[in-house]
């Protein structure tokens, strides 16, 4: 066993360890080598480097063989209706049928994205910050625990990370949606506009305002030291963007921590667990399988943190075993995979709009229009907790006309006609975190890795069913007061997980007995672990968690390395 | 691409300036053909009903956009086997229907006739026939419409918009 001499040993010793390099992963990067420490990034899948690792995203529609479509002998390996990104432009992102088989006790769409940069390649890249409102829910409402932090303990690190993402938005003065630090918005069309205007006179509370967003309309000189330029708006996001005019990890915190000289970065490393050191009281380090060899290799590091991605972050620390910790690392208080939760987003309507006739849209619109949550926000006002948001959008497209053959059918398609306007919405529901809805790992079932299968058991509420009624009966109502005709859609009833926002399982909070992190996103029960994704959150809000998981990993970032030089990790 | 470059050069030493028609088209020459679904007298047959669905007059049409190319392409990588059987069957069964119906082969029937024959197709009360022919046309308008040619000569496809403007006057 070679790693046991000293040499290797020292070869594979860091300052930092950072389990995963999406979102919040690339920002413990940043952050960490920014402060000089020496920093290990793990990643399970491949590397994606910026542009040159977009092999897409320059393509025009033509130079796809098939248009986009995947050949069904490729189609056919994958399962049916459960994987994303089944598309030519981006069949690079999506998961390999064999890599990470999961047991679904009750239905759950697990979205993954396992390659450098993870999902912030692939993020829908909404980026609301939570008020006081959402942090404050638990305690007034009485379900989950207090969250440990309030507004302005992460308002100076909201604006620290908006500041280098790059967020476009407009000061809305909202209680219920801070403003940050924004670049120009985009447009609102004439619909949308009007739409506002006509629910704005009828609803005091229900504010219509342009979606703040990760894109960079203006650039900074913040901007340009990243190498990134302003939005193309060529809305081929989730092909990667040669200009980086999103935020992800790729084109932003990871080559900015790369340039420090401190980054190094692992790809291909499978986290099994966290070694824990019962003498020292701590974690020592990170067991790894390689993914090509299957070998067991261990780092070491004075400080981790893990953000392996809500799931993962869970599984993690459940398969961190120890004499200490016999049901998972930190999890003295039972909570760990417990009080998981997503968003809800199974109501969608859709609208035919009359008239505006005479406007139309010009160029492409990566954001939408949003109102944010209007119910309960004071008081308990409905017979469901919480609220939720909705994102709005609307267009004009040309509509293809195919009817006829021959010379008819050519000029029918050659000269497309401006359809009518139309309109959509999206609910994005907060869940009250509830015991019962929680990750487990197999008792036998294991991976290719060698590590326990998960197992999810989460399921929708009555509170759930309630607030989509409620979002279908009040959508519908602003809908047609605006005149919007042939209002349609309804419930989903997609499966929990389909947002692609899990959350929880890993909670902080103020008592140890009931939380797994405090208010610093660190471990009570063993404190140079940080946990700063979505696994960290308490409840679930209903503005888009990212940069919430952003500010929470900077500040605490801040945090750990402060406690590391008083000596106290 | 190389080959457009390449076949630009030879033509702009020759003294001409615009692309021949195929030039123009998408690019075919990057999706080499390897394996045909097709026989040949099923491939023709392809060519003819193509070519009649969208012909080609001063604007290009299907046929010469390398229409056929991509529908075997399409339907051999990205369709079961019995919905490409069934195609290759009914590619057959016009070709009979042509000689039925004008006592002619399709290769000679002219515009009106094959317009007729299709609006035959796009009207039968045969699934098979019915099925084949929306096929054959969704495919020929994806592929014409998604072409190079159409898109950036009709359609001012523009990738980088740069810009986005919620309200303008139409």
């Amino acid at each position: 066993m070679s790693f046991l001499n000293i040499d290797s040993v020292k070869k594979r010793t860091f300052d930092a360890i950072v389990i995963g390099s999406g979102i919040s992963g690339g920002w413990s990067a940043k952050e960490l080598c920014d402060r000089g420490l020496k920093t290990l990034i793990l990643e399970r899948g491949r590397d994606v480097k910026h542009v040159t690792d977009y092999p897409t995203t320059m393509k025009n529609p033509w130079e796809f063989e098939h248009r986009g479509q995947v050949p069904l002998e490729i189609r056919n390996q994958y399962q049916s209706g459960r994987t994303s990104f089944m598309r030519e432009e981006t069949l690079h992102w999506a998961l390999k049928p064999d890599e990470q088989p999961f047991v679904e006790e009750k239905p759950f769409q697990w979205t993954r994205g396992y390659h450098v940069g993870g999902k912030s390649l692939l993020w829908a890249r909404q980026t609301q910050r939570w008020s006081d409102l959402d942090f404050e829910g638990p305690k007034r409402d009485g379900y989950a625990v207090d969250w440990p932090i309030r507004y302005a303990d992460l308002a100076p690190w909201y604006s620290h990370v908006e500041k280098f993402a790059g967020i476009s938005g407009n000061k809305d003065n909202l209680p219920q949606l801070p403003d940050g630090d924004f670049l120009p918005a985009f447009e609102m069309s004439c619909v949308e506009q009007h739409f506002r205007d006509v629910v704005g006179k009828t609803y005091i509370d229900r504010p219509i305002i342009h979606g703040r967003c990760a894109h960079v309309t203006e650039p900074k000189q913040i901007h340009y030291d990243q190498g990134r330029a302003s939005c193309q708006n060529r809305n081929l996001c989730n092909r990667g963007c040669p200009y980086g005019g999103y935020f992800s990890s790729n084109s932003s915190t990871l080559p900015w921590a790369m340039k420090t000289g401190k980054m190094i970065l692992r790809p291909h490393s499978v986290v099994h667990s966290i070694i824990y050191d019962e003498k020292k009281q701590k974690a020592t380090g990170v067991r790894v399988v390689d993914a090509s060899t299957k070998e067991i290799i261990e780092y070491y590091a004075k400080i981790i943190f893990v953000n392996a991605s809500s799931i993962n972050s869970n599984m993690i620390l459940m398969n961190s075993i120890s004499n200490r910790f016999r049901n998972g690392l930190g999890n003295d208080s039972g909570t760990l995979g417990k009080y998981f939760a997503c968003h809800n987003y199974r109501g969608k309507l859709s609208a035919d709009v009359e008239g505006f006739l005479e406007k139309k849209t010009n160029g492409k619109n990566p954001s939408n229009a949003y109102l944010p949550r209007f119910r309960n926000l004071y008081k308990q006002e409905t017979d469901f907790l919480r609220g939720y948001s909705v994102g709005i959008g609307s267009g004009r497209g040309l509509g293809q006309n195919s009817s006829g053959v021959g010379e008819e059918l050519k000029q029918n398609l050659l000269n497309p006609k401006l359809g009518n306007w139309h309109i959509s919405s999206w609910m994005q529901g907060e869940t009250v975190p509830i015991e019962s809805n929680h990750l487990r790992l197999h008792e036998t079932l294991k991976d290719k890795y060698g590590i326990p299968q998960l197992v999810t058991s989460v399921a929708w509420t009555e509170n759930d069913d309630k607030m989509v009624k409620d979002y279908i009966k009040e959508m519908t109502e602003m809908f047609t007061l605006a005149g919007f005709k042939n209002v349609r859609g309804g419930d989903s009833h997609s499966n929990p997980g389909s947002d692609i926002h899990e959350m929880g399982g890993v909670r902080m909070g103020v008592d140890p007995k009931t939380s797994m992190l405090n208010k610093w996103n660190q471990l009570h029960a063993c404190n140079n672990v940080f946990v700063t994704d979505g696994a960290c959150m308490t409840s679930t809000s209903t503005q888009n968690p990212s940069l919430t998981y952003m500010a929470l990993t900077a500040r605490a970032v801040d945090y750990a390395v402060k406690e590391l030089k008083k000596r106290n990790l | 691409m190389k080959r457009r470059t390449a076949l630009k050069n030879v033509l702009s030493t020759a003294g001409f300036i615009t692309l021949p028609a195929w030039g123009n088209s998408w690019n075919s020459e990057t999706f080499i053909q390897t394996t045909s679904i097709f026989t040949q007298n099923q491939a023709k047959t392809l060519d003819i009903l193509v070519d009649a669905l969208i012909p080609s007059s001063e604007i290009i049409g299907a046929k010469d956009l390398g229409t056929s190319a991509f529908i075997d392409k399409m339907l051999g990588d990205c369709y079961e086997k019995k919905v490409q059987e069934n195609f290759k069957i009914s590619l057959e069964n016009a070709e009979k229907l042509a000689k039925e119906t004008f006592s002619k082969s399709l290769a000679d029937c002219e515009k009106l006739l094959l317009n007729e024959l299709l609006f035959k197709l796009s009207a039968s009360v045969d699934t098979q026939q019915k099925d084949f022919f929306s096929l054959l046309k969704q495919l020929t308008v994806l592929a014409y419409t998604t072409s190079e040619y159409v898109m950036t000569k009709h359609y001012n496809y523009v990738m980088a918009p740069g810009h986005y403007y919620g309200c303008v006057n139409v």
